[in-house]
């Protein structure tokens, strides 16, 4: 039986993890290295990379940074930030991502997410969707690390990028990142209902039963957090039997 | 015992860093000495003692990287099938040595095991494809491989599989919806559709088992 995954999120910034509130004010949470190195003994499924001011400041991520991550990362890795190119997706790739998230560039030329899949295959390209409630159950995208509003609604933009050959969507709630509130389980549920590919909840999480909310309300594949991970306040193994506990299926 | 050497394919295809670095742990954890290289030049493939195939991407652009090296499809064949030199093909790297796969249109193989590589299919509508993320193996067949792994699940990325015609190189399966084939082989030849380099301790082991592997 498939499991549902449990992916630690490094929002790196000048090569050191960080974690934002609604992203800005940034606190400092470490090593990419060593933190990924730490979540590999403690079984995350999966880990997050993330650039989070690449494609604002305009400059491509940190390969070193990457590569360097990578070697102590035997488990899935994907890597975001500042992807604009069939270019940068090959270095990423060859610096030791498996997957590549891709964001802003989804949004100004969706045709690189059917070029992309077409050669790397659909599986290594996921589509980041950073989405704003604007009205009652009605989604907003946002580009450029939650700067600029698009005007494009979030589900259709998921429909649209998944038929382009998007192998996930990473849906992170800009109203919730940083508030440790919850994810935003009607976003989570009218996307996931809406594409056949997964769904990675991002942004809220306070709490463990709010990674079990991802699953079972919102219909997530696989469950993203960043600071209840990196501050120690709970376990990957803990949430893990928390999971399995409520009736998820987990790589214990 | 004089040092093994082991090939890693590198044919443009996806990430091949991680299988190496994989590989390099496991050799560290066996009784085995070795180097593994990362390469596309035919010579140094068929003067190595294994070979390792991986590879992330689509099919077709995938094989065609790989015939547009030169030499290259010609020194894995005459390694692989003259020489009997043990491979272990990763994913992508598994489906190449199919006849045929219906990805994207229809692409000629490796042939190296009879079958098709066809979409997954799986009955419930709710399940997502590509299946992706850790799911467990039975294995159907022993394999020295798999040999003291006691942990079942690994990682899986794809949404297209294996269909063998011969139903004996089948050494696991998994399911999703359906039951399809996880790793297979004959002879020589072993192909895991899961990523044993991406799957922590059990996928570490199996590269170890592969390493002291004498088919």
């Amino acid at each position: 039986m498939l499991k549902t995954r449990i992916i630690p999120c490094l929002d790196v910034k000048d090569g050191r993890v960080v974690k934002g509130i609604n992203f800005v004010d940034l606190v400092d949470a470490g090593n990419p290295v060593e933190v990924a190195k730490t979540y590999d003994k403690n079984g995350a499924d999966e880990l997050c990379f993330l650039d989070i001011t690449a494609s604002h400041e305009k400059r491509p991520i940190l390969l070193d940074t990457v590569k360097k991550t990578a070697e102590q990362c035997f488990m899935p890795l994907t890597v975001g930030g500042g992807v604009r190119s069939i270019s940068d997706i090959q270095s990423l790739l060859s610096s030791g991502a498996d997957k590549v998230s891709i964001n802003t560039a989804a949004v100004s030329n969706p045709d690189l997410i059917y070029e992309a899949s077409s050669i790397f295959g659909s599986q290594c390209i996921v589509v980041a969707i950073d989405a704003k409630i604007v009205s009652k159950n009605k989604w907003e995208i946002f580009t450029h690390g939650g700067r600029n509003s698009t005007g494009i609604n979030a589900i259709e933009f998921s429909k649209k990028v998944s038929d382009l050959g998007a192998g996930e969507i990473l849906l992170t709630s800009m109203d919730r990142d940083g508030t440790k509130s919850g994810y935003d389980n009607d976003l989570l549920r009218a996307v996931s209902n809406e594409i056949s590919v997964p769904v990675i909840a991002s942004g809220g999480v306070g709490k463990v039963e709010d990674l079990i909310d991802g699953v079972m309300i919102g219909g997530a594949s696989a469950v993203l957090a960043a600071s209840i991970f990196h501050f120690g306040e709970i376990s990957i193994q803990e949430t893990k039997e928390a999971m399995s506990k409520a009736g998820i299926s987990v790589r214990l | 015992m004089k040092n093994m050497s082991i090939a890693v394919v590198d044919y443009d295809c996806g990430n091949i860093h991680s299988a190496t670095k994989a590989l390099e742990l496991a050799m560290s954890n066996s009784v085995i000495n070795g180097s593994i290289s990362l390469t596309k030049d035919p010579e140094k493939i068929l003067n190595s003692d294994k070979l390792v195939l991986p590879g992330v991407g689509a099919f077709g652009s995938c094989i065609q990287k790989l015939k547009s090296i030169d030499g290259l499809k010609e020194a894995l064949d005459e390694a692989v099938l003259k020489k009997a030199k043990p491979i272990l093909g990763i994913c992508i790297g598994l489906q190449l040595m199919a006849t045929s796969s219906f990805e994207g249109g229809k692409h000629n193989g490796l042939n190296w095991i009879e079958g098709d590589v066809i979409p997954l299919d799986p009955s419930d509508a709710k399940l997502k494809v590509p299946h992706m993320g850790w799911n467990n193996i039975v294995v159907k067949k022993n394999h020295p491989v798999f040999q003291d792994i006691k942990i079942s699940d690994y990682y899986f990325v794809h949404s297209y599989k294996f269909s063998p015609l011969d139903s004996k190189t089948i050494i696991s399966s998994t399911n999703y919806g359906e039951d399809f084939v996880s790793s297979l082989g004959r002879d020589n030849i072993l192909g895991t559709q899961f990523h044993p380099e991406k799957s922590q301790a059990a996928g570490v082991t199996l590269l170890k088992n592969f390493i002291e592997w004498s088919p």
